[in-house]
């Protein structure tokens, strides 16, 4: 028996439903457009929830469309595996937007109510009750098919989870261990620049080579490390300006690709804020080496900082190709990556850093080209 | 006066390389690969002297090494580790380290803390 069969035999959802239904569309259709207004009244209306829906009115209206086909097809039939099929792929984008499901369900009680009017206006007796039950039953399995894709979702998070603890584990003795390693080439290429001095041109060529490997093979460990670290952010008053100003010059210093790129950045002069300095530096650093890469062929990149009723906001944008679409929902997952090099843990380190400060960070492409992050940290417990 | 310094690592090459960097700036210089080594040597070490030090080896740690060897001998100490974990961090700076470095080490600090220790130690 397939899953659906199962919901279906449980709710009690049979072919009688299905005629009932199919008799009820030409009745509830010219209906479709004030359900769905105040479905997303309702969405809306919940900062939560209205949070979920990132894309502003477009996305609203090719929402709606979304959810009068979906009646549409509700009542049209047929309820087979196809139709299953598609309803937990509607099912699945609430859950990649993160759309909470308590607001899921009061939204589409709101479309139970609005059939049923419809029902008690267009059929009496007998005919009225049946499509009652039908209408009734169809959204019981509906419900059953969202709860469904959620369970699905927290069931692979569970399993990401795990996965990465065990990981986890191992990769940060890992870690600790090639720091040793690390220790003696970076303190014998010290000793070999004493040694050898004053340099030939190539000689430090090679050397100045080997330290910047060790320093970026020096970072990924520190990430890895960062990352493996539970405790929240030590929040202390911190001036955003200069904090901003040295982790683009250092890694301007640091890094080749990054000494002929336009670094801008905007930030409210005297603007202070209460973070963890050396966490907020590391996860710039991420987004800038990130913007780096992006801008190899040419390009600037822009750091803008601002601080609203809801906290502070650091938005980094560059000019390079943008985020692959296929990966944009999962850019701050651990082990997912766009770059050729790199082991998919910058960004990750990048959301785990936010959230250590209870915040959160989102990942977009911009309409005129190029990628943008914005990383939001909540004010501190005290205001700051 | 020069100064002493016993650096206990069990990684030989980082300690040959950090004896070599402190000789450079005028330190002398012993190497032990652990703890029990390095407490044998220092009974025969001339003062000033300093323990520069590694957290994590086999047999025993470096924080137990820097206990004993402060209460027993009154040694001042650095320590230095791979591992950031803050409690062990806390528990060597309980243990009287002057100070904790953590790896990747800046070995232009490095030299100027050996110098700043030994200055004010014994």
């Amino acid at each position: 028996m397939t899953l659906l069969q199962e919901m279906q035999l449980y709710i009690g959802f049979g072919s009688a439903d299905a005629e009932a239904l199919a008799a009820l569309l030409p009745h509830a259709r010219p209906h479709f457009e004030a359900f769905t207004e105040a479905f997303y009244a309702a969405v809306l209306s919940h900062p939560n929830a209205h949070r979920a829906i990132t894309g502003g009115p477009t996305q609203v209206t090719r929402l709606r469309r979304t959810l009068e086909a979906w009646m549409e097809e509700g009542l049209q039939g047929p309820h087979d595996e196809a139709w299953f099929a598609r309803r937990a792929r509607i099912g699945r984008m609430h859950v990649r937007i993160s759309l909470p499901q308590q607001y899921m369900f009061t939204a589409m009680n709101l479309i139970r109510r609005g059939l049923q009017h419809v029902v008690a206006e267009a059929f009496e007796g007998e005919a009225r009750l049946r499509t009652q039950d039908a209408v009734d039953r169809l959204l019981d399995l509906e419900l059953a098919i969202m709860l469904h894709t959620y369970r699905e979702d927290s069931e692979t998070k569970m399993r990401t989870q795990e996965r990465l603890a065990t990981i986890g584990h191992v990769s940060t003795s890992i870690a600790h261990e090639l720091r040793n390693p690390l220790g003696v080439i970076e303190s014998s290429v010290y000793l070999l620049r004493r040694r050898l001095a004053p340099l030939a041109k190539p000689v430090a060529k090679h050397l100045d080579r080997i330290e910047g490997q060790v320093r970026s093979s020096a970072n990924i460990i520190t990430d890895l490390l960062e990352m493996a670290r539970s405790r929240s952010a030590l929040r202390v008053h911190t001036s955003i300006e200069p904090l901003v100003r040295e982790t683009i010059e250092q890694m301007q210093e640091a890094s080749r690709a990054a000494q002929g790129v336009p670094i801008h950045h905007e930030v409210p002069p005297g603007l202070v804020a209460k973070v963890e300095p050396g966490l907020l530096a590391r996860a710039l650093a991420n987004l800038l080496d990130n913007a780096v890469a992006a801008v190899a062929a040419g390009g600037a990149i822009a750091v803008r900082v601002w601080k609203d009723e809801h906290g502070l906001h650091i938005c980094v944008e560059d000019e390079g190709p943008g985020f692959e679409e296929a990966i944009l929902e999962q850019v701050f997952e651990p082990l997912v990556t766009g770059r050729a090099k790199g082991v998919g843990l910058g960004l990750a380190l990048v959301r785990r850093i936010c959230e250590r400060h209870g915040g959160e960070v989102h990942a977009q492409n911009r309409i005129e080209g190029g990628a943008r992050v914005i990383m939001s940290l909540p004010s501190g417990p005290e205001a700051s | 006066m020069r100064c002493t310094v016993l650096i206990v690592d069990d990684n030989e090459s980082l300690a040959e390389n950090l004896a070599e960097l402190l000789e450079d700036e005028g330190f002398d210089t012993r190497i032990a690969t652990n703890g029990p080594e390095a407490l044998e040597l220092l009974d025969g070490l001339p003062s000033p002297r300093l323990l520069l030090t590694d957290v994590h080896m086999p047999g025993m740690n470096g924080v137990e090494l820097l206990k004993k060897a402060s209460s027993e001998h009154g040694l001042r100490a650095i320590v230095i580790t791979a591992y950031a974990h803050d409690d062990l961090l806390a528990e060597a700076e309980r243990g009287g380290a002057a100070a904790v470095l953590t790896k990747p080490l800046d070995l232009d600090a490095l030299t100027r803390l050996c110098t700043d220790v030994c200055g004010c130690s014994e």
